[in-house]
């Protein structure tokens, strides 16, 4: 059983107990923002504002929902604001194109993504089922890699998403009979 | 199994043992150094940023001195009576029916 930091300390400002909080939760918050955004930068971006989140939100934490529900829902709330503000960055393209550089942007680009955490002989499939895992509904992706890349139950990801366990078991089917189509397709145009 | 089923089912378990990915040991040691996260921009906005904001005003300011010089040209729309105005507006209401 996990010994979490004293939260009254944390919601003091305690920088112990809030290195304590960033040892624990910080690899979690990184794999999850990583499996959702798909690219290395991104992800350590959004797991800084999320401990920057945390610490500005401990004092109004009310405890409704356990600590690691909460800092799961910052991360994911801050890894899909990611994706909107990218997905709208790429609309305005041309201008980021001026001021910019795409790359910051290229969420799903062309190159294939490769988790640092899959084992070498099912690397380059896995690279197929990521690019396919960014074209579901933003929901199915959410509740498939709190699942699958997370190792999380349905009990916790319905916490942190704030619906039913049954709404999740829905999501995780939907996602994984999605995920067969799309590959499917890529089998038929890639692999004949 | 058909190789295509065989390859699906073969991908879709590519996850299976995935270990967690952890971040560079030092990436959040400069939230750990800062004293007040109530500060604005406790991380650097992306360059591309300030150059998007820059962009804009410059547009702004163009639009309001164009429309400046525009107005400074134009025949002077002050002197136009304020009934010939109204009678213009109307006409594109077309002709009123009761």
């Amino acid at each position: 059983m996990e010994v979490l930091p004293e939260f009254d300390k944390l919601r003091d400002g305690n920088e112990k107990s809030f290195r304590e909080l960033i040892n624990q939760f910080g690899d979690r918050v990184f794999n999850t923002a990583l499996g959702l955004l798909q690219h290395q930068e991104n992800a350590e971006d959004v797991t800084q504002e999320v401990f920057i989140e945390i610490f500005r939100s401990l004092k109004h934490f009310r405890g409704d929902s356990s600590l690691s529900t909460w800092i799961y829902r910052i991360t994911v709330q801050k890894a899909l604001e990611h994706i909107r503000t990218s997905r709208r960055a790429r609309r305005s393209g041309i201008l980021l194109s001026l001021f910019g550089r795409e790359d910051q942007v290229n969420l799903t680009s062309d190159a294939p993504f490769y988790h640092p955490g899959i084992l070498l002989e099912n690397k380059e499939r896995a690279a197929i089922l990521f690019r396919t895992i960014s074209e579901l509904p933003v929901t199915q992706r959410t509740a498939f890699i709190l699942h699958k890349v997370e190792g999380l139950s349905q009990g916790e990801i319905a916490d942190i998403m704030e619906t039913s366990v049954s709404s999740v078991e829905s999501l995780i089917v939907r996602a994984k009979r999605k995920l067969k189509v799309l590959l499917s397709d890529y089998y038929d145009k890639n692999e004949r | 199994m058909k190789p295509k089923e065989s390859w699906i089912e073969e991908t879709m378990n590519s996850l299976d043992g995935i270990g967690r990915a952890t971040p560079d040991p030092t990436l959040l040691h400069p939230i750990l150094q800062m004293n007040d996260f109530t500060q604005t921009q406790a991380i650097p906005a992306k360059r591309s940023f300030y150059w998007t904001i820059a962009a804009g005003i410059a547009i702004l300011v163009s639009l309001n001195v164009l429309g400046a010089l525009y107005y400074h040209h134009a025949p002077n729309l002050s002197q136009q009576a304020p009934a010939a105005l109204a009678t213009d507006y109307l006409s594109y209401l077309g002709p009123i029916k009761l």
